[in-house]
């Protein structure tokens, strides 16, 4: 097929190299021997089943690359399958954190990809401390290990998300930000409600990520009006944020059943306040305004992408969380008055002091007052 | 290894350079055409250990591929051309010479093909790139053969147009 034009010609020299070839190659066929045939390998849990979430290769420590593909057909797939669901203090626990995890971030070969797969397992050790503290294990010294853990990947996530913004790729950058930040946000809900003495270290951890991801965010976006491609930017992420809604909607749909009425129809609000964000994001475009319109689709990702994830973990940790408050709102509407650093202060203890109340009534699943 | 497993790494051992290619001229990074030929790969693995049926593996990787690359295209991230002459593979080529012949270089590629619109890209780079023709090309996007025909018509034209008011 016209395989003479000059166009083809010089386009067939860009190729992988023989390294990238082989690399991608064995990566394949690890991929292959953990993923046998349907009907004998464990089902996923729903919130393991996104696009990235693809490896379970059974790597080495800190070793060369060979060796991992020694283990890896001396031990066989299913092992570090089981690895993947494993919690810290559990046997394959090591196998998960220092071998899965650390093969998976050696492929992947992107800024973004790292990105991605750093806020990943940050996300896991949240995860992890909130299934223990469901279960009522609450060691001390395992939770101060989630908590170091957690906080070197959320400085590595901050760290790469920092050099992507000096390079000038404000846009990008400044998505990963909210994404990270949304998904910190949500997860120090849900381990306040799981609170407990032991885990007050790392929700103080959590706390303070999500306040540098949300300075880092709130910065990039302020950069994003200095980007020539603000405007592409903008419509970029309204493109995403309009997938989002129709994401979380149908995954509301499917859940429905296990999430109940009310909290059903709680988390369909918060997407329509999120939909309210995206008119007003489409209003600013039209008057030429890119910068403010990216920042309000920005706002309206997170705030869908929140109520998609506290509905997740309401059904996978059998929990009520109260969809209905906006903490972003709320401290937004303090940064209009004179003392805002003072009025965030006070409605975040407020909202704690509530929680602290509820807990000493000794009540583990307790509703909120839904509608506030 | 089962037949299965042979098959497929005959599979991106045939294609691996080809998708990357496509993946490549389409988003313009070269470390994310690498992450998305190997989701590619990945996802056509579970795809056949679901049970699930593929006659023509080139078109199933096309297809997969291509959709990748819009869900990366949706991301609008900023195309450097100035990053692009930091790529290896690349060589701009400044012998005067050549320029005179009005010789066409991978970078002056990519420059046009990044002004195109993204279903103009998608053909062309699927028809002059990836050498294929319109018919698996339709196959592939699941249009009629018509219409790629038609499609690629018009973007030939607009890079004809792009190129001439270059020179």
């Amino acid at each position: 097929m016209s395989n003479r034009n000059p166009i083809f010609q010089e386009a067939q020299k860009v190729r992988l190299s023989e390294a990238e070839h082989a690399a991608m190659r064995s990566k394949l066929i690890a991929f292959i021997k953990t993923h046998p045939v349907r009907d004998m390998a464990p089902r996923r849990p729903l919130w393991q089943r996104s696009p990235f979430y693809l490896f379970n290769v059974k790597p080495q420590f800190v070793m060369p690359f060979i060796l991992a593909f020694v283990i890896l057909f001396a031990v066989g797939g299913g092992a570090s399958f089981a690895a993947e669901n494993s919690l810290p203090g559990e046997m394959l626990y090591p196998v998960k954190v220092n071998i899965n995890e650390e093969v998976h971030a050696a492929f992947a070969f992107s800024q973004e990809a790292k990105i991605e797969w750093e806020a990943e397992r940050a996300a896991r050790r949240l995860n992890e401390a909130e299934q223990l503290a469901q279960r009522g294990e609450f060691d001390a010294e395992v939770f101060a290990q989630i908590e170091q853990r957690f906080a070197v990947h959320a400085e590595r996530v901050r760290f790469r998300i920092e050099a992507m913004g000096s390079r000038g790729e404000t846009g990008v950058a400044a998505q990963w930000s909210s994404h990270f930040e949304v998904s910190l946000q949500a997860h120090e809900r849900i381990l306040s409600r799981l609170a407990g003495e032991e885990t007050s270290d790392l929700l103080v951890s959590v706390r303070e990520n999500k306040e540098t991801a949300s300075s880092q965010r709130e910065e990039l976006e302020e950069g994003i009006a200095e980007n020539p491609q603000v405007q592409a930017a903008a419509e970029g992420r309204l493109g995403a944020i309009e997938n989002k809604i129709a994401e979380a909607r149908k995954f509301l749909e499917r859940q429905s059943g296990r999430l109940g009425e009310g909290v059903t129809a709680d988390a369909q609000a918060r997407l329509q306040v999120a939909e309210d964000a995206i008119a007003e994001g489409k209003t600013k475009m039209d008057a030429g305004e890119f910068a403010e319109a990216f920042r309000l689709f920005q706002k309206a990702h997170r705030i869908a992408q929140e109520a998609q994830l506290l509905a997740a973990a309401m059904v996978r940790l059998d929990l009520d969380i109260d969809l209905g408050s906006d903490q972003e709102e709320a401290e937004e509407e303090g940064e209009e008055q004179d003392d805002a650093d003072e009025s965030k202060e006070e409605s975040g203890d407020e909202n704690e002091a509530q929680d602290l109340r509820f807990e000493t009534n000794g009540n583990a699943h307790l509703r909120f007052e839904i509608g506030r | 290894m089962s037949i299965h497993e042979r098959e497929f790494l005959n599979a991106y051992d045939q294609y691996a350079d080809a998708l990357f290619r496509h993946c490549y001229f389409r988003i313009h990074d070269r470390e994310r055409a690498k992450d998305l030929v190997q989701e590619t790969f990945t996802k056509t693995w579970e795809y056949l250990v679901d049970g699930k049926e593929v006659k023509n593996m080139r078109a199933f990787l096309y297809r997969v591929a291509t959709n990748l690359v819009i869900d990366e295209a949706r991301k609008k991230k900023p195309i450097s051309l100035d990053l692009l002459q930091e790529e290896k593979g690349f060589d701009p080529g400044h012998d005067p010479l050549e320029r005179t012949q009005h010789m066409i270089d991978a970078k002056t590629i990519v420059s046009y093909l990044s002004r195109l619109d993204p279903h103009h890209k998608e053909v062309v780079v699927m028809r002059y790139i990836d050498g294929l023709g319109p018919k698996e090309i339709a196959k592939i996007l699941g249009e009629t053969e018509n219409t790629v025909s038609v499609r690629l018509h018009r973007a030939i034209q607009r890079l004809r147009s792009l190129v001439t008011a270059y020179e």
